[in-house]
């Protein structure tokens, strides 16, 4: 009982049972329900609930606290207050206080209704009001609302307070309504560095780095701080093309931060120029996680996987956004051993433990490995730590199951998000794809058109991929059109090659061809070997040559061409073309890429190469499997 | 009630049961028997299974699959060599997971050459059902000797992955394989016909997509 345990219970004994004092003893120690209903019971026993200066005060302690039952109870109060004809007053700050807790909350909604009751009980409310109902607007991205309290604003010629302008200009950026925030931007008389921070920060955000550089210029000199040279850096930075000039501003700049030096870090890094991202790094004053991760991803991202792994050991202090960094670049690299060695120090929890990211690089490594065991251990770890899995983990558990082999267990994951997002349905699609069922991926796409969940081109990737894989042309086709007509997705190159290859496949192969030469995107060499390897599975070699030939022309170093026309030149027994061909990739050095594969064993992988005899059980597997190639083998049971 | 506490895991119980019945049958034997090779009680189940030889009843295929389990555990090689003799004086028709446990017997026990003739015998017991035939067209390299042709395709990575799991795995488990190219037309063939002969279910990723070999067909459906 909060009265019994309190040890502050004591001091408070000798107070009148009416007194304020013990009950506002005891608000720090409320925390839960019962807290909260003890409490209750108190103020009304005592009379207190209709004390203004209590109550004031609760509600200003609890409306802003992180425990739900007391931020749930600040508002009863409130309310209370309003309905009981009580003190409410036309003080605003009391609602604010309650606005804040909605709009900075989990459920900005309620800040709404709490501003839209708070102008129903005649308190008008401050610039803050409308401020915080603004920023309510911005996270539940509701324009018209918001559109409305502009309006209101307007009539009551608050408009022009340079914070609520402020605060327009940036619920408008918010909800990238980019027009309606300069046309504010324009109209105001009186502006500070905030506000043309703001638009900046807009214009960057979408791009525009050229509009965003305009306004900079015309930023007066006095207006000009820190954030705004950091935000105009940024932009320029980004844009690739543009690093030449962030250069000339980060040199102009007439102080710097620890953000400068790591957005030119990063912008050096993203535009490949890893050597001058590290003469910065180098020369900056005080490095901080970000530096190293950005240093670490940059090196990672050039192939110097070395480089990047000899500055994660150099770092002065674990970090985890510095191992996601390290393990993002082993995976690119396609170290995935070494990505998991780093996860499995962190899960150890000394010093640091993993985060959603962590778990998600060690998912998508684990795919790569096809080590089914330990992503159901890591599954279990994300079970155990309560690790939400409606996001990107989502995603990554049901990609790395899908690639483990384990088809049901992703859609169990799948079924198991309760509000799917279309990467969730792109993954359980891919997945699907790749294990040829196609109609069930099929299937999962028409659940999506019927809860009107809009697809992207990822999705209409896997849903091709699907019905190439198993046949489903005709399916195939209708989807398609309907990326094309219905959901107005311009195909990408991916997604001419999906129909080729389900046309082709099933044997269609003149409808691929006259596809394919009415494409209106160059195909390119996978286009063409897809067509190709079509023409020789159904034995069309009057095409197959055609199509090889030219390959041949235009992808004169790919082995996979050349071993594709020397397949279709013994298909027409054409002997002394298989000859010259095989030849011809000698002469080139054009080797085939060797098969590799690999198996793994009480947590140890094997790998077998063709013709390679370096594992030492090959000798045994080969005899194996030589005996059981021979057609001549005795039957054992004459062995004996 | 034997079959039951084995069941149960109460070996012990099952023990005491068991050497209470007034007249035992194969069941009970083989029953008592497999339960001690699941809880790892190798060596008590081969001596219950000499026990059940001199007491003159004949084991089945259940009971010589578990003892065969056992002395592949315990890399009794005599002791399953012997098992392999009696399944022939008896006459004792051999299943494929009968088949399977006497591979993975030889296997364990580093008798790779026995391990293939028993392989092979399942060839020539399933010769027409089951038949394998080399898809020469599918190889790439530079042969014209057919014989090395079919040399040449038993040495894909696949394959040799694929033996390797069968010779160190035990009988009816799943084998994944994993290939950094396009499964040929071949080795999927293979695959299937010792995914039946073994009755192992094998799946393999190759570059593209999955294919899961169980029975003697694939999941593809051959369109790949």
């Amino acid at each position: 009982m909060l009265l019994r345990s309190n040890s502050s219970w004591s001091s408070s004994s000798a107070q009148p049972w009416s007194s304020p004092l013990p009950t506002l003893v005891l608000l720090r120690s409320c925390r839960t329900v019962p807290d909260v209903s003890q409490l209750h019971s108190r103020l009304i026993t005592t009379g207190l609930i209709r004390s203004p200066f209590l109550t004031s005060k609760i509600i200003l302690s609890f409306s802003s606290s992180p425990h739900p039952p007391l931020a749930r109870y600040a508002r009863f109060l409130l309310f209370s207050r309003r309905t009981s004809g009580g003190a409410a007053g036309d003080d605003p700050f009391l609602w604010n206080a309650v606005i804040k807790s909605h709009s900075h909350g989990l459920d900005p909604q309620h800040a709404l209704t709490v501003f839209c009751l708070m102008l129903e009980s005649g308190v008008f409310g401050d610039k803050f009001s409308f401020s915080l109902a603004l920023k309510a607007c911005s996270r539940v991205g509701d324009v018209k609302v918001g559109k409305q309290i502009h309006g209101l604003l307007s009539k009551i010629d608050v408009g022009s307070d340079l914070y609520l302008a402020n605060g327009l200009i940036r619920f408008y950026l918010r909800c990238w309504d980019l027009g309606s925030a300069r046309l504010l931007f324009d109209r105001m008389s009186l502006m500070d560095s905030v506000t043309y921070n703001l638009m900046i920060d807009g214009y960057v955000k979408c791009g525009m780095i050229d509009s965003a550089r305009a306004v900079f210029n015309s930023t007066p000199s006095e207006d000009r701080n820190l954030i705004t040279w950091n935000t105009i850096l940024s932009g320029h930075s980004q844009s690739g093309d543009q690093l030449e000039i962030a250069w000339e501003l980060f040199r102009e700049m007439p102080e710097r931060d620890s953000v400068s030096w790591n957005t030119m870090i990063d912008g050096c890094v993203k535009a490949g120029k890893v050597h001058e991202a590290r003469e910065l790094f180098d020369t900056m004053p005080d490095r901080d996680v970000v530096s190293w991760a950005s240093m670490i991803d940059g090196y990672a991202k050039v192939g110097d996987i070395s480089a990047a792994s000899s500055l994660f050991d150099e770092m002065p202090e674990g970090d985890v956004v510095a191992c996601n960094a390290m393990m993002s670049g082993y995976v690119l690299n396609g170290l995935h051993e070494e990505a998991l060695e780093i996860f499995h120090c962190m899960r150890s929890g000394v010093p640091l433990s993993p985060d959603m990211a962590t778990l998600s690089i060690a998912l998508s490594a684990i795919a790569q490995l096809v080590r089914l065991d330990e992503g159901l251990a890591v599954h279990h770890y994300i079970q155990e730590n309560g690790f939400f899995v409606g996001g990107k983990l989502g995603v990554a558990l049901i990609d790395m199951y899908s690639k483990c082999g384990s088809v049901e267990k992703a859609m169990l994951v799948f079924d198991s998000i309760k509000e799917k997002a279309v990467d969730h349905w792109n993954a359980m699609i891919g997945g699907l794809a790749i294990h040829g069922l196609g109609e069930l991926a099929f299937d999962h796409f028409l659940e999506m058109e019927r809860l009107s969940m809009e697809p992207d081109h990822i999705t209409f990737i896997g849903v091709l991929n699907a019905c190439g894989h198993s046949g489903l042309v005709k399916e195939g086709l209708i989807v398609f059109e309907l990326m094309r007509r219905i959901h107005k997705l311009e195909p990408m190159l991916q997604h001419y090659g999906c129909v080729v290859d389900i046309l082709s496949r099933a044997g269609y192969l003149e409808e691929a061809l006259t596809f394919v030469e009415a494409m209106p995107i160059e195909p390119n060499d996978v286009v063409w070997r897809t067509l190709l390897s079509g023409s020789r599975i159904h034995e069309n070699y009057e095409i197959g040559k055609a199509i090889a030939d030219y390959i041949i022309q235009v992808d004169s170093h790919s082995s996979s061409s050349y071993v594709l026309l020397s397949n279709v030149y013994a298909g027409l027994s054409l002997w002394e073309c298989v000859s010259r061909t095989r030849t011809e990739m000698k002469e080139k050095k054009i080797k085939k890429l060797p098969g590799c594969s690999w198996i793994e064993l009480e947590g140890t992988v094997c790998e077998f190469f063709a013709h390679d005899k370096s594992h030492p059980q090959v000798t045994e597997a080969c005899s194996m499997l030589g005996s059981m190639l021979s057609p001549n083998a005795e039957v054992v049971s004459h062995t004996y | 009630m034997a079959s039951g506490y084995v069941r149960s895991g109460k070996l012990d119980e099952a023990k005491e049961f068991f050497e209470q019945m007034p007249e035992r049958d194969v069941v009970s034997w083989s029953s008592v028997i497999s339960g001690y090779v699941q809880a790892g009680c190798f060596l008590e189940a081969l001596d219950l299974f000499h026990e059940m030889l001199r007491s003159g009843a004949k084991p089945n295929q259940f009971t010589l699959v578990s003892a065969l389990s056992a002395c592949a555990n315990l890399v009794a090689l005599d002791q399953g060599r012997w098992i392999h003799v009696f399944i022939g004086k008896n006459e004792i028709k051999m299943n494929e997971r009968l088949l399977a446990s006497l591979i993975d017997m030889y296997a364990k026990c580093a008798e790779v050459e026995f391990a293939s003739k028993v392989f092979s015998s399942a060839r020539g017991l399933r010769g027409k059902t089951a038949g394998y035939v080399p898809e020469v067209s599918e190889v790439l390299l530079d042969i014209d000797d057919e014989e090395d042709k079919k040399t040449a395709l038993s040495r894909h990575s696949e394959k040799l992955a694929i033996a390797f799991g069968i010779m160190n795995t035990p009988p009816g488990a799943t084998i994944r394989i994993v290939k950094n190219l396009r499964v040929c037309g071949d080795c999927h063939q293979a695959t299937k016909f010792i995914s039946k002969v073994y009755s192992r279910e094998i799946i393999v990723r190759d570059r593209t997509r999955f294919h899961h070999f169980k029975d003697g067909v694939c999941s593809c459906k051959d369109y790949w």
